[in-house]
């Protein structure tokens, strides 16, 4: 039983450092302009595009995503589009909307929308939600 | 009783403040030794009730929303609380996919997640004055 106790002491370590990084990080948002963090999150190659989605998909974080994703979608001409969750620790409802609203956007078409990176928790949002019939899960990064 | 504690936490109706809600509550749990999945679970339940009070009980306007968090041997009991338009058809509303928004890609999950996530939803409200939703989480089952 003893490897119970040091693995429980260890996991409660490991939550107040997640939560210490994340009030770090709120607090940083709330200091950032909303547009900063999201240089470099979109990535055209082709008529394919990824959008390397942000640490916390949350409502605002959400809401400029879709504008911006909507913004080059009027100006290419895209096929595919690949979100990338391999930086995300947290989503809610906003950013399975998200990803619906995309899926209309994109015409409803088979194929249309891949997710990649996903943890065990995002896989799990997917899943309730209804979006993985619509959306590719791919494993490899 | 033994073992309680109680958080009260108002906050202007603003998307910024989602993120700060969320923390608050996961921070605030941290003495019950949750793990890092039931801390998920709790910043994504009361992510979805702040959004909420956000969107659709303020609609845009900076009001208060009033969250109170009390702890009670392994439970955490959770009321966010708002004095906004209210809901005229709680089961509609709680019914997964329905959203009065549509067009700003709202899912329509809100309350499915809260449900999923938490041991119990309940919530109360009346049109024109407001609505409160209480949920509860068992911690290290």
């Amino acid at each position: 039983m003893n490897w119970k106790i040091t693995d429980h002491c260890e996991n409660t370590k490991e939550i107040h450092i997640e939560i210490w990084v994340s009030l770090f990080f709120v607090i940083l948002s709330v200091g950032q302009k909303q547009g900063d963090y999201m240089k470099n999150r979109f990535e055209i190659q082709g008529n394919c595009l990824t959008v390397h989605l942000p640490r916390e998909v949350d409502h605002p974080a959400a809401d400029e995503i879709r504008r911006e994703s909507d913004n080059i979608l009027r100006k290419n001409y895209i096929r595919t589009m690949v979100f990338d969750f391999s930086e995300t620790m947290f989503m809610d409802s906003s950013g399975i909307g998200m990803i619906m609203g995309r899926y209309r956007a994109m015409g409803m078409r088979g194929n249309c929308i891949r997710v990649t990176g996903v943890s065990v928790y995002i896989e799990k949002l997917l899943h309730l939600s209804g979006v993985y019939k619509f959306v590719e899960i791919c494993r490899e990064a | 009783m033994e073992n309680t504690n109680e958080m009260e936490l108002i906050f202007d109706s603003s998307p910024v403040n989602e993120g700060l809600a969320r923390v608050t509550v996961a921070a605030f749990c941290t003495q019950l030794n949750p793990t890092l999945e039931e801390v998920a679970d709790l910043k994504t339940a009361v992510s979805e009730a702040v959004t909420n009070c956000i969107i659709h009980a303020y609609e845009g306007k900076v009001c208060k929303i009033r969250l109170t968090c009390r702890l009670a041997e392994k439970a955490l009991w959770v009321d966010v609380e708002d004095q906004g338009v209210g809901i005229s058809d709680i089961r509609q509303a709680m019914e997964p996919l329905f959203t009065t928004k549509p067009e700003k890609d709202r899912s329509g999950m809100g309350f499915t997640f809260m449900e999923a996530f938490m041991d119990e939803v309940k919530v109360e409200s009346q049109v024109g004055k407001g609505t409160i939703v209480h949920m509860k989480k068992v911690i290290g089952r």
